[in-house]
């Protein structure tokens, strides 16, 4: 619009200057035509250079054209033998000669206009349907292709998680296909589909390396490979919690426990009751406190706290009342170890509730969440919480009646566990078992680590040479972004101040860095080739142009009745106004006596 | 018309010719099959000579049937003696009409008429091609057969022979100034296995093995080593003028790999693969790990063990030793016992077999044997079985049962009598020949009756019934008579029931002493009887044992109480029971565990880099670090487990060398290596990360709890 603005201010300037020259110039001979050959002139001039369109009616005859993307069949074409068809795509191109290879712009600007393009194929990328947005679009999508159409995977994890791929297969024919899962070239799940139709498929591993991981998915038919697809994900260092343990007497369990962290570099103190107003404390990994008094800054050091019923119940009401506060406004973390004395729950009385089953003699096989335990735990006083609706169940047993449970208080976790001898596992050597159990409660309990910055991709499936969104959240300004050393200034969300948006187009597939000036953390965010997951492209492309296509019939029954549309005029005929008055003012100039 | 008929003739001749000239072909076809199959497997000729051979046959067989003489003249012949119609004039047709006088002209033209009907071809010209034929086609399937059958068997041959030259086809690549290489492996002497010669740098041998490397290049170098393992270093020697042969040896002792550097140009990794020579087994089939010889049995075991070892067993011995007494006072006698196989051909199996006599081993009753088998392989490697146990049952101890302690003490005084009987018993049988038959006797028989008593004394322990208990209730001291005992049921039969045997009666000993008790009565019962017999003599070793049970039973009544000097602080009164802990510390502990360092973490950055690898253009020199890190590290791997890591640390050589070929196989096989080489991930409780939101997120939870309220 400034470029618009620009030459018509430089056009009057050259008219007025010339007018001067003109009306200065000694020869009066012919005067009012020289000024109006120069006006023409430098109006033709302009004209060239902005573009000079007028409104016309647009001729009712259906004008359609057919528009091809990857995925059509060229059968279908038969259909439509008299309209002209185009393609964006040079490989497309290649298969179909007949096509005619155009740009976005171009097929907009097609004249006469057209009424409706045929779109055959996967379709267009929302980025590309938003570039031919007036083109009113009539989609006849390729079936969906054979092959992986969605997937699913963490995009970051912590060490000792298991990576777990989700997905689904589109299978067309009978032939079983096996989907393998490489970690590092090496097999470590794989499933076989065998029926036809979408199947879903998941597989896990338990990833042994860290930092940027790719791991493949691969689709294998027989001896075909159908696909090979990265699943790249980041394995984060462990930040290490700090807990504090309160016991009502010196045990094996907070022994186990101590030892157990503390060996992992976890900052662990451990306060048990071992007389009357008689406390031992032990302190690894971090300073020594004052614990005789859970006073209101004890708490607050920590990020979650174990404790039994016990040890609760003997805690003062200030104590209890400034624990309380933690829990429900800092989001300190409480894990509770409940025993035999069950009948007075102290500080979140309603939350549990305990029962203990009739005897049997089996030994229950505990579980926790999806993952099976091997250790036994005896049936004998097992008690068990009653479930509840606003309660997470993190372990039970075969039955499904809650060993282990979480609810939500104020900002803070609580976790109830009936477990008490957990000790024992790691005495018969279940110690994976153990670290599993642990691990599970005490990071569902944990206060959250506070970050000073957090990194999004909007995009799904960053492809190179593709527009990617990233999305930055901070509380500090953050300067300017580097996407691999190239500076880009963000933009603030209006709403959230903490959100910064940004994008770029990466120019290689691979990991890519970015971060920003003035942040600590590194971010790695990985591009894709443009052959990895086609069909699941294909499947999106799709979905977004039939909401297109829907929408653009919506609107263009409207668009039928206005039928008004923008010719662009020729620039030929001000080329012969330009020359022909220029040719006047210099021929004039020659035949003017001397 | 004559010209018809000579064309007839024509016809004929080239029909006769076609036929003989297609027979020959077939003929010549089958000769060559059959020559070209046989040269084809005895001497591996090529199929590609059929087509020559066939060639010259074919000439031969046209040079021999000379078809060109064949001419008019003789096909008329041939018409003339087989169809007796033409009345032998066919020849007319072949001459000059000029020449023919009237009945020769006559004849022709009946002549004429009639060869128009005969046939052109015939089946006498057909009957060689027939022949030939069927010869071409059974040659020629007896051919197929035999070349499927032969190819079937070359190929299992040659496979065989690839299975014999070596376990692991891999090809090596060898260094290009590399003429020759001549591997001579030695294995030791013991395992008696044949010496080997192979041409390729792969070493598949025993442990100890010496091998000899002689290299020759194709170009005089001026120095050639071998590196061992990646370190260690082994130049070889020049062995002629031109520097062109080169030789070294060195005995192997652990699995790895090397490589060959000619001028400081290094070859490809070659695999060493090291047997371990297996100490000897041995396994015993007789006796079982624990044998019990019961009173009575024969005091003997019969010992067979099956001794194998990988390449010769050198000796076997049995190692015993014998247990004599109980508690403290054992005594251990150690001896070795060899077999009588003789161990001097070193076979690879024994099957042994030894009769152990107990007795004369020193064994007695209650002694327990203690063996093991020990071996020796000719690698002087040594291996042993457990301890087996053979023990022999103890009559005396039949009924003990030790361990149950006893609290009662046994009254000393009534051991000195049976020592006293004794004591008497011999000094009657010293005084024997001094006193009358009658008065021995006597003396005897007392003995006799003290030794009743003395037994009955100990029976009482027992809870047996005592001499009193079996005496007439209506003598003496007979209270039934007594009137106000009338009608009393529970009297009398307190006083008519033999109350033997009353467990109330017996003292509450433990059963081990208790069974003692009975042997020692039994043996008093002995010792008794023999007196009584007048046999004092006899009577004395069943005295002698009784006394020695008596002894034991004495001794086993001991129990030992430490000294102990430990004088308790008298106990403030006023303290005691008060709750009062004010002294009491608290006790508080801080320790500091030191994280250990992650071996694995530069391997683990080598593996996210070696993905990106085929990506990236050039490697910089903190990349370079990271893989030299982990190239040690899978090089340390593979002089461990050649087996295992070489084909890897062959890959990351090339990665580091920047060989662009074969990156993607390579950075596949490193990776595969990598990921075998990591441990497996431990979990760790690992706290959720917060949004990071300027506190946002709170403050609307604190409004709303606010507002709630």
């Amino acid at each position: 619009m400034y470029w618009n603005y620009l030459v018509i201010l430089i056009c009057v300037l050259a008219f007025i200057f010339s007018v001067i020259k003109e009306y200065r110039r000694k020869n009066k001979q012919r005067l009012w035509l020289r000024v109006v050959a120069s006006i023409v002139a430098i109006a033709a001039l302009a004209a060239l250079t902005l573009p000079i369109t007028y409104w016309s009616e647009t001729s009712r005859n259906d004008n359609e054209a057919v528009l091809l993307t990857a995925g059509f069949n060229a059968d279908s074409l038969t259909k439509y033998k008299n309209d002209s068809v185009y393609t964006f795509n040079d490989t497309i191109k290649q298969l179909y000669p007949k096509a005619k290879l155009i740009t976005v712009s171009q097929l907009k600007n097609i004249t006469p206009t057209l009424s409706a393009v045929h779109l055959l194929g996967y379709g267009l990328s929302p980025d590309e349907l938003s570039q031919i947005n007036n083109v009113s679009v009539i989609f006849h999508p390729a079936p969906v292709p054979y092959g992986i159409t969605s997937a699913n995977w963490p995009e970051k994890l912590k060490q000792g998680q298991h990576f777990v791929v989700q997905g689904k297969f589109n299978h067309t024919n009978g032939n079983p296909v096996r989907l393998v899962l490489k970690e590092l070239n090496t097999t470590t799940d794989s499933t076989t589909v065998e029926h036809e139709g979408i199947e879903s498929f998941q597989l896990t591993s338990l990833p042994k390396n860290t930092g940027k991981i790719i791991n493949r998915l691969i689709a294998i038919a027989g001896k075909d490979t159908l696909e090979n697809e990265p699943l790249p994900f980041l394995i984060e260092p462990i930040i290490h919690i700090k807990v504090l343990v309160l016991t009502s007497s010196p045990g094996f369990e907070s022994k186990f426990l101590k030892n157990w962290l503390s060996e992992q570099g976890f900052e662990v103190a451990v306060r048990s009751t071992i007389s009357k107003d008689k406390i031992s404390t032990q302190f690894v990994n971090t300073p020594q406190v004052p614990l005789t008094q859970l006073s209101a800054s004890v708490p607050d050091k920590f990020d979650v706290l174990i404790s039994d019923l016990a040890a609760l119940i003997s805690l003062n009401q200030t104590e209890s009342a400034s624990l309380k506060q933690q829990v429900s406004q800092n989001g300190l973390g409480l894990i509770i170890k409940a025993d035999t004395v069950f009948k007075t729950p102290v500080l979140l009385q309603n939350d549990f509730s305990i029962y203990q089953p009739a005897d049997k003699d089996q030994p229950l096989s505990p579980q926790i969440q999806n993952a099976k335990l091997t250790a036994k735990i005896p049936i004998t006083g097992q008690q068990f919480i009653t479930d509840k609706e606003d309660m997470q169940t993190l372990a039970s047993d075969a039955q499904h009646r809650v060993l282990a449970a979480m609810t939500i208080s104020g900002t803070g976790k609580v976790v109830c566990t009936t477990l008490n001898e957990t000790y024992k596992w790691m005495l018969a050597g279940d110690k994976d078992d153990y670290s599993a159990y642990w691990s599970l409660l005490i990071a569902k309990a944990a206060k959250s680590a506070p970050q000073s910055e957090n990194w999004s991709v909007v995009t799904p499936f960053p492809t190179v040479n593709a527009r990617i969104t990233i999305q930055l959240q901070t509380a500090t300004q953050p300067g300017a972004i580097l996407m691999d050393n190239e500076r880009a200034s963000p933009i603030q969300n209006a709403l959230s101040p903490f959100q910064w948006q940004s994008s770029w187009w990466p120019l290689w597939p691979g990991w890519h860095i970015i971060k920003h000036t003035a942040g600590s953390v590194e971010k790695p965010v990985y591009v894709y080739d443009k052959n990895d997951w086609a069909d699941i492209k294909a499947v999106n492309k799709i979905i977004a142009t039939q909401k297109y296509a829907s929408d653009s019939t919506l609107s263009g029954v409207t668009k039928q009745i206005h039928g008004k549309v923008r010719i662009p005029v020729s620039k030929a005929y001000f080329y012969a106004l330009l020359l022909l008055c220029c040719a006047f003012l210099w021929a004039e100039g020659k035949m003017a006596p001397k | 018309m004559n010209s018809g008929a000579l064309n007839k003739i024509k016809q004929v001749r080239q029909r006769y010719v076609l036929y003989h000239l297609l027979a020959d072909a077939c003929v010549a076809a089958t000769i060559t099959i059959g020559a070209v199959l046989v040269l084809n497997i005895l001497l591996g000729a090529s199929f590609f000579y059929a087509v020559p051979v066939f060639l010259i046959i074919f000439g031969l067989f046209i040079i021999n049937r000379r078809l060109w003489l064949i001419n008019d003249t003789a096909v008329a012949g041939f018409l003339d003696s087989a169809y007796p119609e033409l009345e032998e004039s066919s020849n007319l047709l072949l001459m000059e009409a000029t020449e023919l006088n009237l009945l020769q002209q006559l004849q022709l033209n009946k002549v004429s008429a009639a060869i128009d009907q005969i046939p052109v071809s015939h089946q006498a010209f057909t009957k060689r091609l027939r022949l030939g034929a069927i010869f071409l086609v059974s040659v020629s399937f007896l051919a197929f057969a035999i070349i499927g059958l032969n190819v079937h068997w070359s190929k299992s041959s040659t496979l065989s022979i690839q299975n014999n030259t070596g376990k692991n086809p891999v090809k090596e690549v060898i260094l290009p100034e590399v003429r020759s290489v001549n591997v001579t492996i030695t294995p030791p002497s013991y395992t008696h296995l044949a010496k080997q010669e192979q041409d390729k740098f792969t070493i598949e041998t025993v442990e100890g093995a010496t091998v000899t490397w002689k290299l020759t290049t194709n170009i005089p170098v001026k120095k050639v080593s071998l590196v061992f393992n990646g370190k260690e270093v082994f130049p070889l020697t020049n062995s002629n003028d031109s520097q062109s042969k080169w030789t070294a040896w060195k005995t192997v002792d652990s699995s790895g790999f090397y490589q060959v550097i000619i001028d400081d140009k290094p070859s490809d990794l070659y695999q060493v693969q090291v047997t371990k020579d297996a100490p000897p087994v041995i396994q015993i089939r007789t006796p079982k790990q624990y044998t019990y010889i019961d009173a009575g049995e024969k005091p003997q075991v019969n010992m067979q063990a099956l001794v194998t070892d990988d390449y010769g067993v050198s000796d076997a011995m049995i190692y015993a030793t014998v247990a004599k007494g109980s508690g403290e006072a054992v005594k251990f006698k150690e001896q070795k016992i060899s077999f009588s196989t003789s161990f001097n051909q070193t076979l690879r199996s024994y099957n042994l077999q030894k009769t152990i006599d107990l007795p004369a081993l020193g064994l007695e009753p209650g002694d327990e044997l203690y063996f093991y088998i020990q071996a020796r392989d000719n690698h002087a490697q040594l291996s042993r079985t457990d301890v087996y146990i053979v023990s022999i049952q103890d009559t005396a101890q039949l009924m003990s049962m030790d361990g149950i302690l006893s609290g009662i003490n046994i009254k000393p005084e009534y051991f000195r009598s049976e020592r006293q009987i004794i004591l008497d018993a011999e000094a009657l049988i010293k005084a024997k020949d001094t006193l009358k038959e009658a008065n021995f006797r006597d003396r005897s028989n007392d003995l006799g009756t003290d030794q009743k008593l003395l037994r009955l004394r100990y029976g009482k322990f027992l809870g047996e019934e005592a001499e009193g208990n079996i005496a007439d209730p209506r003598l003496e001291g007979n209270t039934l008579s007594d009137p106000t005992d009338f009608g009393n049921g529970a009297k009398i039969k307190d006083e008519y029931t033999d109350k033997h045997d009353n467990a109330e009666d017996a003292q509450f000993f433990d059963p081990s002493v208790k069974a003692q008790l009975k042997a020692t009565l039994t043996e008093m019962w002995k010792a008794e009887l023999q007196l009584r017999l007048y046999k004092p003599q006899e009577a004395l070793p069943f005295a002698y044992k009784a006394l020695r049970l008596l002894k034991d039973l004495q001794q086993k009544s001991r129990s030992y109480v430490a000294k102990t000097a430990f004088n308790p602080s008298p106990l403030k009164m006023e303290k005691r029971l008060s709750g009062d802990l004010d002294k009491i510390m608290q006790p508080a502990d801080h320790q500091d565990i030191k994280q250990q360092h992650d071996n694995f973490s530069l391997l683990k950055s080598a593996a996210s880099l070696l993905q990106q690898l085929p990506r990236l253009n050039s490697l910089n020199s903190n990349d370079y670090r990271i893989l030299q890190a982990a190239n040690l590290q899978i090089n340390n791997q593979a002089a461990v487990k050649p087996g295992i890591y070489l084909d890897a640390a062959k890959a990351m050589r090339r990665i580091m060398a920047g060989d662009k070929k074969s990156l993607i196989t390579d950075v596949a096989t490193v990776e595969t290596a990598i990921q075998k080489m990591l441990p497996a991930a431990q979990p760790a409780p690992q706290a959720q990360p917060s949004a990071s939101d300027m506190g946002f997120s709170k403050a609307y939870f604190l409004k709303l709890k606010h507002t709630n309220r």
